[in-house]
């Protein structure tokens, strides 16, 4: 095992964070640890934000292919500085009418059009699966689809219900799905400890 | 030559030179050894004058040194150094302060006074070593403090003498050079000034020869002048083991070998305490070789003199007990190193009497041995004095058995004449005195030859030539006592031809050459021709000497010239006749006396002594056992043979003894007369003159009429078609294609008259079916959505009956208890959730909110998402919108980062978290309003600390892991007063049921309260049974959702129809 700076810091780091769960009289370690991480956290936002801005703008000012969506980038990330400034300016908060309204109708639409072409392309995908895969997993997972779908819908619920056939969606949505995403989160929680102890041990270095 | 030098370079001096008769010397070579006799070399033998040297020898004679050649001259060597003494009355005593091996001098030092050994009376007549073998050994053969020489000198050549009388012509007496080659003394006598004459001279450490020398000198080397051997060189006895000085002399040290082979048999000897012959200088590597196998106690009889090669000798006995050959004298000077490599394969036991005195080369000799078992030669004692090795070769096709009492002395070159008398006979088993050489007629014992045991094989042929010749000839039968020393590969040699030697014990085939020239014949020898593979040898011999008519042993000791020696000029025979004539005159010859090293030589006489009185020489079956039958007879006849004439008459018939008769009667100047044009230029004249016609073409009748050929027939014509002038063929116009042709040029043009049109690209319709069907499910959403927001009047779908929800919805009313309860108490309201589920969101979160204002709570709005905060005051301005009032009892605290860890920081320590909000934070800034009252500043949020303190915790929010983030980390803080209600979306609905549970006590329930999408919100609006204005939204999402419904069903079924056509259609298609 090669000895490392970042390995070093990270073991401490977990470490500390660690103990502070078994043993309470360190949790103040863990809580300075958490801090300090949080403190990166918002650091490493803000540079994410201006390392993407500086690269847009580098396109922008070399002129490569595309550097018409890095405009549009920057000047995106230009207008809410603008409303947040605006709002700061005139009512003391740096979220006022004018930077809600920018976010009201100009983002949560975009997001949710994007979004909304997600159910047609589901839908087509679907439409088309029996043409691209015609075996046994296709006409299950085609199955499943029709059937989810029917009994989500209100109408077909509420028929159900009327009819005491209420539990069907829940067999499908509580039961079966269910006992799939606890197999799956049994699964991840095993995954988080292993891949705890291996970045303690210094086998996995995901920081470098 | 120079590497005889330096390698005489490495070995000491040494006088001990076989003894042997100047008779077994041819009269050229006796007087070449007289030649580099040295005035301080005593000898018995007599100097032969020069009168018989040839006359390129004789030539240098007129000049200066009459025994010198020209071309020895012009080398600088110089062989005259004065002339030895016949004997030395007293031999010098040894030098104790000689070192033993003396650097190699220089060639040219004529000058160095000869010292050294004298070799006694009785070794004398054993010098069978060539004389450039004895030459060589002298130059390291250690100095022998008491050898009387007696030898002959004339055997040595002059070029040979003259090197070894450059450094040692005091040092060695006159036999010690006489039995060996004139090059060979001068080269002994160049290197070595001899141990008694001369001061003990320093190694010259430029010499580097010298010192290698030096560096091969044994501790031995350094004593007193051994004894040393005749007809041994020097440098041959130079690896003989020293020789204590009080030493007896050997009694039978009389091989004529070199003095290096002498040494390198004494060297193995020189270890045997019971061997009470000198011992040699030999090497240690030699000197283990036999002694690995050899024990020494075990040769208790041994006697024989194996000077110098001795080495090879004890390879041979290797596999041989020694205990087991009582009385085998055999006298291998110098060379039964050799031999001796023969007996590894011999059991020696059987042999008794051995005492073939095989002088200087008998180690070769010994190699015939090899392939004869040496229990059937009890008592051979050829005398291979030098080169008998030679004559043993000849012997090799001689059954020895068959002549009992051939004491041939052939020193030196005798081997020559073992391969004359190799076909000759079975008499290759006698007493014949081999000096040196006498492997050769080791490799004749090879036959079966029936070899009395006292046979004495004289044959002076070479040991190796010997035994080469009686291992072809002789089968399993008893060969002589001389077989068993060759080595394998000669033996091998032998046995090869023994086959028909065994086969036919009486009439010994008359292949007595090597086999690698006896394979070529396909039949045997007739049983009485003696003419074999080495007539030229014998002819030589009868050439020069002429051809005896009887084999007497005055007649063997003369030495005979090869046949290409002969044939060179009739007079240097003549004169080497006469010098052999006078050497036999000296002394007896009858005697089984071992000649020096040249009787190879003077054996070439007795090649054609063979008891049945063939002659030796016969100018016309030179070759005829030499390639048996293997040219046709026709191809004599017809003239047109291009090989020579010694190819082309090989052929039985040419070996028949008709030939050998003719040759005998012949005088050698009629040999001559026929020799005039030599066959080999006689081969070269053209065809034409042997067969005029046989390539003229008779359809030709073409004569040349011009030119330098003009009048000849048959000439190739130079111009029969280029003079002619012809039209030239008229060219095509026309390219003339073929129907395939047409059609691939055709294919050609199509292709570049594509290649330059467009591909026609598929024109897609404008509106796809896939695009009408997307349309349509957005129309028809968006007019179901419109129609329940916009066109519908009243409330178009019913709210869920109060009733159904209380039993069938406990978690909404649940929800309304908890809120029932907070009247003006702080609550904590999060608004977790994006603008693009705000209808949703507003719709379950309006009814609380709004049920919250009734109950006058105070409102503080926390959002773990940055727009939470405008979300928050969306919903306030949205409720007051709905009531009409403005409510003042709310806070906005404004965002948590962190995520979940600003959550628990929060949740702990709210203050610190957020120690500000947004409506109070900048009031003392904000010039109009005052804000004081808002924030944690108003009395509401005064007494507030922690989460805990809240009564009531309302997260709205439509992500799940931000519910599970509230649960993990706030829940944990609140107490069993505070909880924890989840308004969520429909679609976070699942994830967050689980952390709700009935059953579980409200105070331990990690979700207290859940409202769940718009369904929880009516249900919500319905429990409480306030009227409200109709919900649109309901009746949106009942239309919209059916819609969906619907349409995600007709397309699935169109789709799924649409496929199977498309598959049945495609599966039509592909059929």
């Amino acid at each position: 095992m090669k000895f490392s700076f970042s390995w070093l810091v990270a073991l401490l780091a977990g470490l500390a964070v660690l103990v502070g769960y078994f043993v309470p009289i360190l949790g103040w370690l863990q809580e300075l640890v958490v801090q300090v991480a949080v403190l990166l956290a918002s650091f490493a936002l803000l540079a994410g934000i201006f390392n993407l801005l500086g690269v847009h703008w580098n396109r922008v000012d070399t002129g490569k292919p595309g550097s018409g969506y890095s405009i549009l980038l920057v000047f995106s990330f230009i207008i809410p500085l603008i409303t947040a400034g605006l709002d700061f300016w005139f009512s003391g908060r740096p979220m006022g009418y004018w930077t809600l309204w920018a976010f009201r109708y100009i983002q949560v639409p975009v997001e949710a059009s994007l979004f909304a072409l997600l159910a047609v392309t589901l839908s087509y995908a679907a439409a088309r699966m029996l043409s691209r895969r015609l075996d046994i997993p296709g006409l299950v997972f085609f199955v499943t689809i029709f059937l989810v779908l029917l009994l989500t819908s209100p109408y077909i619920s509420v028929f159900l219900t009327q009819f005491g056939l209420g539990g069907v969606r829940n067999l499908f949505t509580q039961v079966l799905a269910a006992g799939g995403t606890r197999g799956l989160l049994l699964g991840v929680a095993l995954g988080t400890i292993a891949t705890g102890i291996r970045i303690l041990m210094g086998v996995d270095r995901p920081y470098g | 030559m120079s590497d005889l030098r330096a390698g005489g370079g490495e070995i000491e001096s040494s006088g001990d030179q076989g003894s042997f008769e100047s008779g077994d010397v041819s009269d050229w070579l006796s007087r070449l050894g007289q030649v580099e006799e040295s005035p301080a070399a005593p000898g018995k033998a007599q100097p032969v004058q020069g009168d018989a040297l040839p006359d390129w020898l004789a030539a240098p004679s007129e000049k200066g040194d009459p025994n010198v050649p020209d071309w020895m001259e012009e080398l600088g060597i110089n062989p005259s150094p004065p002339a030895p003494p016949a004997s030395k009355p007293s031999p010098p005593p040894a030098k104790p302060s000689q070192p033993a091996s003396k650097p190699l001098q220089s060639v040219s030092k004529p000058s160095q006074p000869p010292a050294g050994p004298f070799q006694p009376a009785a070794r004398q007549e054993e010098e069978d070593v060539p004389d450039w073998l004895r030459s060589l050994g002298r130059q390291d053969a250690p100095a022998s403090p008491v050898q009387p020489s007696s030898a002959s000198q004339q055997e040595t050549p002059d070029w040979l003498s003259s090197i070894g009388a450059g450094q040692s012509a005091e040092a060695f007496p006159a036999e010690d050079s006489g039995s060996l080659p004139d090059w060979l003394s001068n080269l002994a006598a160049a290197t070595d000034p001899g141990p008694a004459a001369s001061p003990p001279k320093q190694p010259d450490p430029s010499d580097r020869a010298g010192q290698k020398g030096a560096a091969f000198q044994t501790p031995a080397a350094r004593e007193p002048a051994l004894p040393s051997e005749p007809g041994v060189p020097d440098w041959l006895n130079s690896f003989k083991s020293p020789e204590p000085a009080d030493a007896p002399p050997p009694e039978e040290s009389s091989s004529g070998l070199p003095d290096w082979l002498s040494n390198l048999a004494a060297a193995t000897d020189s270890g045997l305490a019971a061997q009470p012959a000198k011992q040699a200088d030999l090497p240690d590597w030699f000197s283990q070789m036999g002694a690995a196998s050899t024990p020494a106690a075990s040769e208790p009889a041994q006697e024989a003199d194996q000077g110098g090669l001795d080495w090879l000798s004890q390879m041979g006995a290797a596999s041989t007990p020694a205990a087991s050959e009582p009385a085998q004298e055999a006298d291998q000077g110098g060379l039964d190193w050799f031999s001796q490599m023969g007996a590894a394969s011999t059991p020696a036991a059987p042999e008794p009497a051995q005492e073939a005195d095989q002088g200087g080369l008998d180690w070769l000799s010994q190699m015939g041995a090899a392939s004869t078992p040496a229990a059937q030669e009890p008592a051979q004692e050829a005398d291979q004095g030098g080169l008998d090795w030679f004559s043993q070769l000849g012997a090799a096709s001689t059954p020895a058995a068959q002549e009992p009492a051939q004491a041939a002395d052939q020193d030196g070159l005798d081997w020559l004449s073992q391969m004359g008398s190799a076909p000759t006979s079975p008499a290759a088993s006698e007493p014949v005195d081999q000096g040196g050489l006498d492997w050769l007629s080791s490799i004749k014992s090879t036959e079966p030859a029936q070899t009395p045991p006292a046979e004495e094989s004289s044959t002076g042929l070479p040991d190796w030539f010997a035994n080469l010749a009686s291992s072809a000839a002789s089968g399993p039968a008893a060969p002589p006592a001389k077989q068993a020393d060759l080595p394998d590969w000669l033996s091998q040699m032998g046995a090869a031809t023994e086959t028909p030697a065994t086969q036919e014990p009486a009439s010994p085939p008359a292949q007595a050459a090597p086999d690698w020239l006896s394979q070529f014949s396909t039949e045997p020898a007739p049983p009485a021709q003696e003419q074999s593979g080495d007539d030229w040898l014998s002819q030589f011999g009868q050439r020069a000497f002429g051809a005896p008519e009887e084999t007497s042993p005055a007649e063997k000791a003369e030495a005979s010239p090869p046949a290409w020696f002969a044939d060179q000029d009739g007079a240097l025979f003549d004169a080497l006749r006469a010098g052999a004539e006078s050497s036999a005159e000296e002394k007896p010859l009858t005697e089984s006396k071992p000649a020096a090293g040249s009787d190879w030589l003077s054996n070439l006489g007795d090649s054609s002594s063979t008891p049945s009185s063939t002659p030796a020489f016969i100018m016309d079956d030179e070759s005829a056992n030499w390639f048996g039958d293997e040219q046709s007879p026709a191809v004599g006849d017809t003239g047109l043979s291009e090989s020579p004439d010694w190819l082309s008459q090989v052929s039985p018939d040419q070996a028949s003894d008709e030939a050998l008769t003719e040759g005998e009667g012949e005088s050698p100047a009629e040999a001559l007369a026929a020799a005039d044009m030599p066959s080999w230029l006689e081969a070269m004249r053209p065809v034409e003159a042997i067969a005029p016609d046989a390539f003229k073409d008779a359809s030709d009748t073409h004569v040349e009429n011009s030119g330098p050929l003009s009048g000849l027939r048959g000439v190739l014509r130079a111009e029969p078609e280029v003079g002619r002038i012809r039209r030239p063929p008229p060219l095509l116009s026309k390219l003339e294609l073929s129907a395939a042709h047409q059609s691939r040029v055709e294919s050609l043009e199509t292709l570049l008259a594509a290649e330059g049109k467009a591909k026609p690209v598929a024109v897609q319709p404008p509106v796809r079916p896939q695009v009408i069907l997307r349309l349509l499910i957005a129309v028809i959403l968006i007019l179901a959505t419109l129609w329940g927001l916009v066109w519908s009047g009243a409330q178009q779908v019913s709210l869920p009956d109060r009733s159904l929800v209380e039993s069938e919805m406990t978690e909404v009313v649940a929800v309304r208890g908890m809120v029932e309860m907070v009247s003006n108490a702080p609550v904590l309201v999060s608004f977790d959730y994006e603008p693009a589920l705000s209808a949703e969101m507003n719709a379950i979160g309006g009814v609380v909110v709004t049920h919250l204002q009734e109950k006058n709570a105070f409102l503080t709005m926390v959002s773990t998402s940055p727009l939470g905060p405008a979300l928050a005051d969306q919903m306030i301005n949205y409720v007051q919108a709905q009531r009409g009032i403005t409510y003042t009892n709310v806070t906005n605290l404004g965002y948590i980062p962190g995520g979940a860890g600003g959550l628990l920081s929060f949740a702990k320590y709210p203050h610190q978290t957020i120690p500000y909000s947004i409506d109070s934070t900048f009031t003392p800034i904000s010039p109009f309003t005052s804000n004081s009252d808002k924030g944690w500043a108003s009395p509401a949020l005064r007494a507030i600390n922690t989460v805990a303190d809240f009564a009531l915790v309302v997260v709205i929010t439509d992500n799940a892991d931000t519910a599970r983030a509230w649960v993990e980390q706030v829940r944990p803080t609140l107490d069993a007063d505070t909880r924890l209600v989840m308004l969520v979306s429909a679609q976070a609905e699942p994830f967050v049921r689980p952390y709700y549970s009935e059953s579980i006590q409200p105070d331990k329930q990690q979700v207290s309260g859940l409202l769940a999408g718009i369904l929880g919100g009516v249900a919500y609006q319905s429990l409480r049974g306030v009227e409200s204005a109709p919900w649109k939204t309901w009746d949106a999402l009942a239309i919209s959702s059916l819609a969906a419904a619907l349409m995600i069903v007709l397309g699935g079924v169109f789709n799924l129809f649409a496929a199977l056509f498309a598959r049945s259609r495609r599966a039509k298609n592909g059929a």
